[in-house]
């Protein structure tokens, strides 16, 4: 049973700043979103460094459901939900590998590796030749393209193109992804952990809050990073109607933490070396400000990074109150392995279920998650989203998106829960800017202006 | 023709049985449990203590792989993520932040027990002065009201003899029985 819009419209009250906190406990609230939500917006699955050879493959999830990433022998990618149309079995239980056919080991079909039904045992007796293989394949997604080397999917074949729904996205994307002419890759090995709190804790985190890190890291960035005040004028909050979020300082100042991590001769830093000669490339390719960006972004719904540091990542729901992190280490295609050892070293001790950084998240998210569980007045209380209301004015020539004037805005949030919002209440695909433009007189064109501001 | 004569047991036991070995195996379990001690009692410092200065500290992600997969080491290294991939140097900056009063993870702390047991020597393990030492453990982590996590696994030590005749951790790998990680963090030591 839908949820009816004007209740949700009261619930998310975007424009003022004020949230209920059911939008992340209610189960009603819960599974429309996985069907409003993640199953027509473009999801992020894998990097092409994560499947390199023929019959590579990944498994992951969109929104609750399992899927399989996996390179054609073509070299092309394909991605297929992970359950048997005979009885929903998981037909693949590995986490990564190479394989050209999967086995559902509940009766025995089998697919190849782009989701086709190759073999059903004891087909003759069993069907007496009824059983159609063509009409029996793995449920394929409707859509699947990359950026970058980021392959994303989506379950809706009315969805616009990738490139549209990133949108204005794809300006502080590249800072990330396209500083030097290899790109990134990702290190192998996925640090998965679970908190029993709502995934939009941590999108709208990794979205648009700068202003955690002071408190709630104060053990470890915070300790580290005394500058901060100094810098807070160097960068800015960009909102993106799209719904996409990213904060950033362009001071080009380096997290401390990670340096003294890097390496453990602690003398000669073969990452300053690399950095500098990175910079000299990047400033080339994206300019002398965008070449030192570094922050915290969420693509919507639920692929968040640290552009300019080393780390992307998904937050996949696992119910109202339980979402799993999955987090990638990425590094410079192009940089020396000891670089690329360094980067590993420093991230494996800040990021992750036990990086000094981030197992503090852990704790604000996985509490706030109790309360809402467990309460009445908790659940009913609405949040406070109003920091920066009405000063996202700051002009900065050639950044897209509604810009805050210092780097601790809630723009980001607001925009993201106005996105989320329209997702949940509209049938048809909510307004997107690139689309907009490509087709001024098509469906939708005539509500452009008001959607636009 | 007289059939043999049977050993008893207490005889057999000591026929069997290198007193040597027992000492070690005593030596060890009491510094597992020393150990223990210090984590469950907060004492960080004196914890790390025990380790050498070219320590390693390792917890790599377990896969899940199938039976063909096997061949592939379930110690990832090289470049591959880990949970931790600690030297004394990271390890100091882990125990600083035990003790800023700041690490809200970990303040209040987590009431702990580790226990260790399955304690294996292999002394063909290491190098000269060192010995390899496998051991189970089961940590019990009870937080705040109500939190409760447990974790299993297993731990690859190599000891080290010091000059001071004392044992002393150079390294350590730890096989923690999970894949997806089922608590929101692994903010204590193991």
């Amino acid at each position: 049973m839908a949820i009816d819009p004007d209740e949700l419209k009261t619930l998310v009250d975007w424009e003022n700043g004020q949230i209920s906190p059911r939008i992340f406990i209610d189960e009603e609230i819960y599974r429309q979103e996985l069907a409003q939500v993640f199953d027509r917006a473009w999801l992020f699955l894998a990097h092409d460094s994560m499947i390199p050879e023929p019959n590579d493959f990944f498994s992951t999830y969109m929104g609750g459901d399992p899927v399989i990433v996996s390179r054609l022998a073509d070299g092309s990618v394909t991605a297929f939900l992970n359950a048997c149309r005979h009885r929903g079995m998981k037909v693949c239980r590995a986490e990564d590998g190479n394989a050209k056919s999967f086995m559902c080991t509940y009766h025995g079909w089998t697919y190849d590796n782009e989701g086709k039904l190759i073999n059903v045992p004891m087909s003759e007796e069993a069907y007496l030749g009824d059983l159609d293989y063509s009409q029996n394949g793995l449920l394929k997604v409707a859509q699947i393209d990359s950026y970058r080397g980021l392959h994303f999917a989506t379950f809706d074949p009315e969805a616009p193109p990738l490139l549209d729904y990133l949108g204005d996205m794809t300006f502080y994307l590249d800072s990330f992804l396209d500083q030097t002419p290899g790109g990134i890759e990702f290190l192998p090995g996925v640090i998965k952990w679970t908190i029993h709190g709502n995934w939009k804790m941590g999108a709208e985190q990794f979205g648009g809050d700068a202003y955690h890190a002071v408190i709630t890291h104060a053990s470890s960035f915070g300790a580290y990073n005394k500058r901060r005040d100094r810098d807070s004028n160097m960068g800015e909050q960009a909102a993106l109607r799209e719904g996409h979020t990213t904060g950033y300082s362009l001071a080009g100042t380096k997290s401390e933490l990670r340096d003294i991590l890097r390496h453990e001769d602690g003398e000669h830093q073969p990452s300053d070396d690399w950095e500098a000669e990175k910079l000299a490339i990047a400033e080339q390719r994206l300019g002398p400000e965008r070449a030192k960006l570094r922050g915290h972004m969420n693509v919507f719904p639920n692929f968040s990074g640290l552009p300019g540091q080393a780390n992307l990542r998904i937050w996949h729901p696992k119910g109202p109150n339980k979402f799993e992190i999955w987090s990638f280490t990425v590094v410079d295609k192009d940089a020396p392995d000891e670089v690329k050892r360094g980067t590993q070293l420093s991230a494996t001790v800040t990021e992750g279920a036990a990086g000094v950084v981030e197992s503090d998240d852990g704790e604000n998210w996985d509490l706030i998650g109790q309360l809402l569980e467990q309460g009445h007045r908790t659940r009913e209380m609405k949040w406070n989203y109003t920091m920066g209301i009405g000063k996202e004015d700051r002009m900065h020539a050639g950044f897209p998106g509604k810009l805050s004037r210092t780097i601790m805005s809630e723009g980001p949030q607001r925009a993201f829960y106005r996105r989320w919002l329209e997702f949940m209440t509209s049938a048809k695909w909510p307004y997107t800017p690139k689309s907009a433009q490509a087709a001024p007189n098509g469906t939708g064109s005539a509500t452009v202006s008001e959607h636009a501001r | 023709m007289s059939a043999p004569e049977l050993a008893s047991p207490r005889k057999l036991i000591h026929s069997l049985v290198d007193p040597e070995a027992v000492a070690l195996q005593y030596s060890v379990e009491q510094f597992l449990y020393r150990e223990a001690d210090l984590l469950d009692t907060w004492r960080w410092r004196d914890w790390l203590d025990l380790f050498t200065d070219d320590m390693r500290y390792f917890m790599p992600v377990r896969k899940n792989r199938l039976r063909r997969q096997r061949g592939e080491s379930e110690f990832t290294s090289g470049t591959h993520m880990a949970h931790f991939d600690d030297s004394k140097r990271s390890m100091m900056v882990r125990v600083g932040q035990m003790e800023s009063g700041r690490h809200w993870a970990e303040d209040p702390p987590s009431r702990c027990r580790h226990l260790f047991s399955n304690v294996r020597i292999d002394e063909s393990v290491g190098d000269v002065h060192e010995f390899g030492v496998q051991s189970n453990f089961l940590c019990y982590r009870n937080r705040l009201e109500s939190e409760v996590d447990i974790w299993a696994g297993e731990r690859h030590d190599i000891l080290r003899v010091s000059d001071e005749g004392e044992f002393r951790i150079a390294s350590r790998a730890i096989l923690l029985d999970q894949n997806v990680i089922l608590s929101k963090n692994l903010s204590v030591f193991f």
